[in-house]
């Protein structure tokens, strides 16, 4: 039995699946397979799939990851790669399958690349970002199951680019992401709004990367 | 790549998913490569268009034609409906994003009668006019089919054509033609002009109709060479028939998500108010092996978990025993369950009994229709209380507490007892666990009666029958909730309302297309959906049109009236369904077709008998 790491992309109309179908249409693209998976032993066995971070419905992932257990260990893992392929619709796409090496309690950090649209236009959205993000707390309410947490955003930001069109913004950001914190950039967004005022008018989110606490890309 | 101006809104919808396709299994052709685009209308939401075998079976049939590309279309829900309206979107085809008004043909399956605003809905959406007379050549064709094509004259004044019967071998037909007029450069009016020539194309404008002053149809009068009578087409053999290698598996989950081979097709069982019973008619079996490959090609293609062996009555497969032996060893290696929607408990052989039980695990349901045995053979429904009673005991000693019996209140020639022996029923079932020694302990039994409203239907021997009024219905389900002693017994009633709107639209005629239209215009979308439907606006669409509701729903129909739908031949002859029509007053049972004919007419659409027993005799 082996731990294998699947990374793949998750883009265009596949942004818009949930995390609950996303699992479900992965398993029925290993029942489209002849990939010795394992199954789970209990009343409703189904091919054991762990997702270290999933991804909110409405983002493209550019390298996101889920793991499974190969039952034959000598099973070639690009042809995992490509069966999953043959098997995947067109915008989930497998990058690599591999043995896993970290632990998914090593994930750290997550980036993204962010674009706003506006019709205001770039230069108004990035004085508006600029703004938020020179104030010295940015306080926000986070609900969670049981109760409302009041959290400051600020010093969980790192903004590792930002580039000016005229319609648009795009932010390149680094946010804590993984079991022990987790910040969705949509809470940051919506600071934003509520600090400018409005909505923008079209947003993206592409997750980038995940990273562990040396920074080095989850492997 | 999903349109800019389409992905800007998405993130504001519930259920996204269901506006952006890209799932497993649909299919992206070459626009540069196609000569004829076909947009298949679902009109109701995509978790319930994406369950629909009939749709996915013509997807893949027009897709697997060179040059054709059929896209799928889904009535959006009404967020997403407010936001194409106010962004301009015109609806497009979930494949291609183009909008369909730039299609060749736009095809809608027409289910259920609550679904025609919905209809109209998403031709407005479009961009396209509703009415036929309002399209000139640069529109695309508006075609329907489905189960109410057998009576479509309430929307005969917005489709160009219908297709009657069976789609298999009627499309391709169909769709030579388009190509051929495409070609040749045909006006609209002669394509439907030689539309009307293939068997199955019914083109309601070379249609006259004539009214009487007391409001029913004098005559139908075709014009320019159309046929007087249009007969439906059925494929003879069904086990030969096409049938996809794939199926669309949605992301997000749909009504009935799971693999689904059609082991058969009609019914023997001639039930007298079930219009599926009479319009699918000859019955026709599809070979096992045919059917276990089918399965085992469309669990490797899809993936799905599940594989339904779906048909009106599974169980009247006179070889499903063979099947399951067959299907049982594979299916549990792949870890696939077998659903069987749709048993009879009357037909069962021990050792089919024991194999459906491995695959078994949904609750106990039981449609007995009527309370009493004298309506139940009223409405040819040949099941009695002692098998109801038998299966449950069956049921309870292996565990089972709960159990759902179907009714129908409204049937021709009820009365008040045959209510009460619902109930009586009821009990009668719950007593049954009572006194059972090996009951499941710390539970009571929990029996639920689910009561609809009878709509009587085109091409069924209840075809002449009244409905209810509003009153009587209300009355019955008044009685029934008062009658309940038990608090092991639940009762659940549909309103009478919808059912009220099913039976004027069933039996309607062309009058009747104003008052949809105005429906449609005051608001009337996805109307199947309670919270949706406004009996209001019906009635005062009616009233309007100077149209009375009851003239359609409660009016008992004379053997000798011209009906709005006798120039449709679905196979069957008026003297047959007159002759049934005639036995339920005498509460005479008519034998199912497997044990003798009945003479329905349907075997000549066959050219010879339904069942090799018969073939002497007829």
């Amino acid at each position: 039995m082996r731990l294998i790491r699947v990374f793949f992309e998750k883009r265009d109309r596949a942004k818009y699946i949930s995390h609950l179908d996303l699992t479900r249409c992965m398993t029925r693209a290993f029942a489209r397979t002849d990939i010795p998976a394992w199954f789970t032993e209990g009343f409703n066995p189904h091919v054991y799939m762990t997702f270290a971070l999933p991804i909110p419905l409405g983002f493209e992932g550019l390298r996101e990851s889920f793991d499974f257990k190969l039952s034959e260990d000598g099973y070639p893992l690009e042809r995992v790669r490509d069966q999953l392929n043959a098997a995947l619709p067109p915008d989930i796409r497998v990058l690599e399958a591999a043995a896993a090496v970290r632990k998914p309690e090593a994930i750290t950090w997550a980036d993204y690349r962010i674009t706003l649209w506006d019709p205001a236009g770039g230069e108004a959205l990035a004085a508006d970002w600029d703004r938020l993000l020179a104030k010295p707390a940015i306080p926000v309410e986070k609900k969670t199951k049981h109760k409302i947490q009041e959290m400051d955003l600020r010093p969980l930001v790192t903004q590792l680019g930002r580039r000016v069109e005229a319609e648009s913004l795009t932010l390149d950001l680094r946010l804590p992401g993984g079991g022990a914190m987790n910040l969705n950039p949509n809470l940051l967004l919506g600071a934003l709004w509520a600090d400018r005022g409005r909505e923008a008018e079209y947003v993206q989110v592409v997750r980038t990367a995940i990273l562990t606490g040396d920074l080095a890309p989850f492997a | 790549m999903i349109p800019a101006n389409i992905d800007r809104q998405l993130l504001k919808v519930q259920k996204p998913a269901r506006y952006c396709g890209g799932e497993m299994g649909s299919v992206q052709k070459d626009r540069e490569k196609t000569d004829l685009r076909f947009a298949f209308c679902f009109p109701d939401l995509y978790e319930v268009g994406m369950s629909h075998l009939g749709m996915k079976i013509l997807y893949s049939l027009i897709n697997a034609q060179e040059g054709m590309w059929c896209e799928r279309v889904f009535a959006p829900d009404t967020d997403f409906e407010t936001i194409l309206r106010r962004e301009k979107i015109p609806l497009y085809g979930l494949e291609s994003f183009d909008p369909i008004r730039d299609f060749d043909v736009v095809g809608f399956t027409l289910q259920y009668e609550m679904c025609y605003t919905t209809v109209l809905n998403m031709l407005d959406l479009a961009g396209i006019p509703v009415r036929a007379a309002d399209r000139g050549e640069e529109w695309p064709l508006i075609i329907g089919g489905g189960p109410c094509a057998c009576n479509p004259e309430p929307m005969a004044d917005f489709f160009d054509l219908f297709q009657l019967g069976e789609g298999e071998e009627l499309m391709l037909d169909f769709l030579a033609l388009v190509r051929q007029a495409k070609r040749e450069g045909l006006s609209r009016r002669e394509l439907l002009r030689r539309a009307a020539q293939i068997p199955g194309i019914y083109v309601p404008s070379l249609y006259d109709v004539a009214y009487r002053e007391d409001g029913t149809v004098a005559a139908v009068t075709p014009r320019e060479g159309a046929p007087a009578k249009v007969q439906k087409r059925i494929v003879k053999d069904i086990s030969a028939m096409y049938f996809p290698e794939n199926f669309v598996v949605p992301f997000t989950e749909a009504v009935h998500d799971r693999a689904m081979v059609e082991v058969l097709r009609g019914c023997i069982r001639g039930c007298r108010f079930c219009q599926a019973g009479y319009i699918y008619r000859p019955f026709r079996e599809k070979d096992p092996e045919v059917l276990d490959g089918q399965a085992r090609t469309l669990c490797t293609a899809t993936g799905y978990e599940e594989v339904s062996l779906t048909s009106l009555s599974t169980s009247d497969h006179s070889r499903l025993e063979p099947l399951m032996e067959e299907m049982l060893p594979w299916t549990q290696q792949r870890k696939v369950n077998i659903a069987l929607p749709s048993l009879r408990v009357d037909n069962f052989s021990p050792r089919l009994l024991e194999l459906v039980q491995k695959v078994r695990r949904s609750g106990l349901t039981f449609a007995p229709e009527a309370g009493s045995q004298r309506l139940r053979d009223a409405i040819n429904k040949n099941v009695t209380e002692e098998e109801v009673l038998a299966t449950a005991r069956t049921a309870f000693e292996g565990g089972c507490t709960s159990m759902k019996l179907y009714f129908m209140m409204g049937l021709p020639t009820e009365t008040m007892e045959d209510m009460d022996a619902m109930l009586d029923l009821a009990q009668k079932v719950v007593d049954l666990f009572d006194s059972l020694p090996n009951r499941p302990k710390g539970r009571g039994v929990q029996v639920t009666i689910s009561v609809a409203c009878f709509v009587p239907k085109p091409h069924t021997p209840f075809q002449f029958e009244p409905q209810d009024t509003l009153e009587q219905f209300r009355e019955k389900q008044k009685h029934l909730l008062e009658t309940v002693r038990s608090k092991k017994i639940r009762v659940n009633y549909h309103d009478a309302a919808t059912s009220r709107v099913e039976a004027i639209l069933a039996r309607g005629d062309r009058r009747l297309a104003p008052v949809v239209e105005a429906v449609w215009r005051a608001g009337g979308n996805l109307e199947g959906w309670d919270e949706h439907f406004s009996p209001q606006r019906w009635e005062d669409a009616l009233s309007a049109a100077g149209l009375s509701g009851d003239f359609y729903a409660c009016r008992r129909r004379d053997y000798g009236e011209v009906l709005p739908w006798d120039h449709l031949d679905y196979g069957l002859t008026k003297a047959f369904l007159i002759r049934e029509d005639k036995k339920a007053w005498e509460s005479v049972t008519t034998e199912n077709c497997r044990e003798k004919c009945a003479g329905c007419g349907a075997n000549h659409l066959l050219g010879g008998a339904c069942f090799e027993a018969h073939s002497g005799v007829l």
